[in-house]
């Protein structure tokens, strides 16, 4: 563009040549350092993982209720499942983290899902009218055993390893990629 | 291909005149260095809004998460700490481009007409930058931001009439809080940098309008932006850049400790470049004037330097006078040299002045780089930082309160010898400058300086108080009644080394320990002495040497032929080990079941006369302190004492 016949730098296009290249270079270095060392730093959650939920057993499992509370008649019921958080700097203990229905199969069992939607991640409802879970969401339904009602949600309710120890009902609580049809921890 | 794409984006933006109108600037004369400094300043800003953005990503402004967000940045995220590293010291960078930009305007003479008015945006630009600056400072929540930013919201309340408002709207309220940190946030991220934005365009705008101010061509062929003057900037800013991530990376942006209202803080500076301010502030003669004309603090901080700056404003003016370029280049020189030698006489003094007040302040800041690092080690620690904030961390650590705790209530009596000499109280009558030294009258426990070496209780304390009784206790013998202790306690105290049934004990069979011969004993005899403090450094109970320890504090048996002559250690003292049913010995004092532990450190600290000396039946000097030391206190005065507190490695 500084081409023309009138343009003082023509007369020797290889030193111009020279500086513009060099400009560019030294233009690019002091650019990019601070934009990629800032990238870098933006992108920490990918870099580290942390983990966040503290205070479960060696398995993983957090006690969530006493077995007494669960309903007699085996309807679904939901607990707030509370667990010490290392939410960035901060350590949280005894705090929400999530919450999860559960209750009695026929054997005296317990069966747990997360409340979670499949979908989207919105707190599905139990409608014990009709016998089956809802998103207030999107409209995802969901059968007593988890499977799906309708086809909105990708898969069905994601279930929980749940068991009964010393009186308490203890469950795995994990979080499961949304939207997409297999099963992912998160 | 490319070259038609060029040409439709060309069509309908007409980027190309842009371009060509941005970069094909002329410079009669030629690129020079000397024309770098602008560029140098718009590329610290541009460094400055790439960190700032990132840092804004992760910080969170409250007087409970400040410190603890920026402490994340620095400690745990990746390139967090470099990050921060650039953006502090880009910051001054910025401050120091900004005097060499306005050193090389007035020298050109780049400010008279026709550019007065970009002479004028560009000190507008100048106050925006020291804005930024100032309030920067007070975000990450430390003690260092918190009490240097503290003095600048006083001088803005110290301006007449509206300076109490003034204050409280800058500071959210009549007290620093949750919401100074949002406003000063605010200010720093989005209102200051607007503005900066705003007048950075107005002042390339004119700056484009009026060309470069070139003094003297010297005959050299006229050059154009790009690309010879831009090489010549860029070099210039890979300069800035080199030497604002050479600094991040050698020195760091620091992190004290998490401001703390209750914790006076002796080394409150502001940053380097208001320290000019500072030191003048600190003329007596500026308050007296500031008296004398009713104008209070604001004399010396806001008027002066606002007449000052005036001067500066007006030099375009002052220029159309005959000689008025000359005195504006003399003026600024005056300026700088003023502000520069202000700058030298604060620094030498805070760090090279051999005073009591320069010492003070390094002592200052060496413990708040202690007590920085302490928090940051808690907040590492399985611990972590709790919802109440990181000022609970070291507000409940043993090894930071500890030492404070004996400062207040026990050095005096028990001096560390290093430091003998330092206590002093004035006598005579009132008025009267004469003072004498107070002397140690305890032996020394410990010293806050040296807060990870306790001497009390130790092995060599239980050494020394076995073989060396009355040289252990020999600061007693200064408890008398003139340096003035209470007839009863200096009757104590010259009992316990005097005539002490443990004075005789230990210089009759002191030496039979020393002895080579019974080393294996002694050594046994005070590990079972020190397992009684139960620390964490002490051998359990059932470990054969604390056996054979315990073996000789019974039967006072050194070996086959060799026993201890005035008796053994049970005939004199209580000891009951803690677990088991039947005490060694249930009567005698001074009692030592769970010596040095903190069980018995805490009983004997509240009431000595009733733990230890059981009233009267053994030899005690010390007065109690329950009435004086909170449960809470007592707690960390002792588990400092004894070692029970996180220690990093």
């Amino acid at each position: 563009m500084t081409e023309t016949p009138s343009s003082p730098a023509s007369e020797e296009p290889r030193r111009n040549f020279m500086t513009k290249a060099l400009a560019v270079v030294v233009g690019s270095i002091v650019g990019l350092v601070p934009i990629i060392a800032g990238a870098i730093t933006a992108i920490d959650p990918l870099l580290r993982r942390r983990n966040s939920i503290q205070g479960t057993d060696d398995d993983g499992f957090l006690k969530v209720t006493p077995a007494s509370s669960l309903d007699a008649s085996g309807a679904p019921r939901l607990f707030p499942v509370i667990a010490d958080l290392q939410d960035a700097w901060n350590k949280f203990p005894q705090t929400e983290i999530g919450s999860v229905y559960v209750w009695k199969n026929d054997d005296g069992t317990v069966k747990a899902f997360t409340a979670r939607c499949p979908h989207l991640g919105c707190t599905v409802n139990y409608k014990p009218n009709q016998q089956r879970f809802a998103c207030p969401c999107h409209d995802s339904s969901f059968n007593l055993d988890g499977s799906r009602n309708n086809d909105i949600p990708p898969r069905g309710m994601d279930p929980l390893e749940a068991e009964i120890r010393g009186g308490d009902v203890w469950i795995k609580f994990e979080k499961f990629r949304a939207g997409v049809h297999d099963r992912i921890p998160v | 291909m490319l070259n038609s794409l060029c040409n439709w984006l060309d069509h309908r933006t007409g980027y190309r005149d842009l371009m060509k109108e941005a970069l094909d600037e002329p410079i009669p004369g030629g690129a020079r260095w000397r024309y770098v400094w602008g560029s140098t300043l718009v590329f610290t800003f541009f460094v400055q809004v790439v960190t700032g953005f990132v840092l804004w990503a992760c910080y969170a402004p409250s007087t409970r998460t400040a410190w603890e967000s920026v402490y994340f940045i620095q400690h745990e995220m990746t390139l967090g700490w470099f990050i921060r590293g650039v953006h502090h010291f880009c910051a001054q960078a910025m401050i120091v481009l900004l005097v060499f930009h306005l050193v090389q305007v007035v020298i050109d003479g780049a400010y008279k007409a026709p550019r007065e008015v970009n002479f004028w945006l560009g000190l507008v630009l100048m106050q925006i930058v020291m804005g930024l600056g100032l309030t920067g400072y007070l975000l990450p929540w430390d003690q260092k931001g918190y009490y240097a930013t503290a003095v600048a919201t006083e001088i803005a309340g110290s301006v007449p009439v509206i300076g109490p408002q003034l204050q409280q709207v800058a500071q959210g309220g009549s007290e620093y809080g949750h919401h100074t940190l949002t406003r000063f946030f605010a200010l720093h991220a989005g209102v200051l940098p607007t503005l900066l934005v705003a007048f950075l365009g107005l002042h390339i705008y004119v700056f484009r309008r009026h060309a470069i101010h070139v003094k003297d061509t010297k005959g050299k062929p006229d050059a154009s932006f790009w690309p010879d003057q831009i090489l010549k900037d860029g070099v210039a800013c890979l300069a800035v850049l080199a030497a604002v991530m050479g600094l991040a990376i050698w020195k760091g942006a620091e992190l004290t400790a998490p401001a703390n209202p209750a914790e006076a803080y002796s080394a409150a500076r502001p940053e380097w470049y208001y320290l000019f301010l500072f030191r003048f502030l600190k003329f007596e003669w500026v308050s007296q004037a500031g008296e004398a004309t009713g104008l209070g603090e604001a004399f010396g901080a806001v008027v002066i330097p606002g007449l000052l700056m005036g001067v500066l404003v007006m030099m375009p003016l002052i220029a159309r006078i005959k000689g008025g370029h000359t005195f504006n280049v003399i003026y600024m020189w005056v300026m700088i040299l003023g502000a520069g030698a202000l700058t030298g006489v604060a620094l030498y003094e805070d760090w090279y002045q051999d005073d009591v007040d320069s010492r003070e302040f390094r002592a200052a800041v060496e413990k708040a780089h202690v007590d920085g690092e302490r928090t940051v080690e808690l907040a590492q620690s399985p611990t972590g930082i709790p919802p109440e904030g990181a000022i609970t961390l070291l507000r409940n650590d043993p090894l930071t309160q500890g030492p404070a705790l004996f400062n207040t209530y026990c050095i005096e009596c028990h001096q560390p010898a290093a430091r003998e000499g330092e206590w002093t109280r004035k006598v005579g009558p009132e008025g009267s400058e004469e003072t004498i030294i107070i002397p140690a009258t305890a032996p020394e426990l410990a010293d806050p300086h040296d807060r990870k070496n306790v001497r009390f209780g130790s092995r060599d304390w239980i050494r020394s108080v076995l073989t060396d009784f009355s040289g252990h206790f020999q600061s007693l013998a200064n408890m008398t009644v003139e340096n003035g202790a209470s007839e009863e306690r200096a009757e104590a105290a010259a009992a316990i080394i005097n005539d002490g049934s443990m004075a005789d004990w230990s210089t009759t069979d002191g030496p039979k320990l020393s002895d080579p011969a019974h080393k294996e004993a002694f050594d046994a005899l005070v590990e079972f002495l020190y397992a009684q403090s139960e620390r964490d450094d002490a051998l359990p109970q059932d470990d054969t040497q604390v056996l054979r320890g315990r073996e000789i504090f019974e039967s006072g048996e050194l070996s086959a032929d060799v026993s201890f002559e005035y008796g053994a250690c049970v005939d004199c003292h209580t000891m009951h080990i803690r677990g088991e049913e039947e005490p060694l010995s249930d009567s005698g004092y001074p009692m030592l079941s769970g010596y040095g532990g903190e069980e018995w450190l805490r009983a004997f600290i509240s009431d000595p006369d009733a733990h230890y000396a059981g009233n009267g039946e053994g030899n005690n000097a010390m007065p109690g302190f329950a009435d004086q030391l909170s449960p809470q206190q007592l707690d960390l005065l002792v588990q400092w004492l004894t070692g029970d507190y996180y220690h990093s490695d």
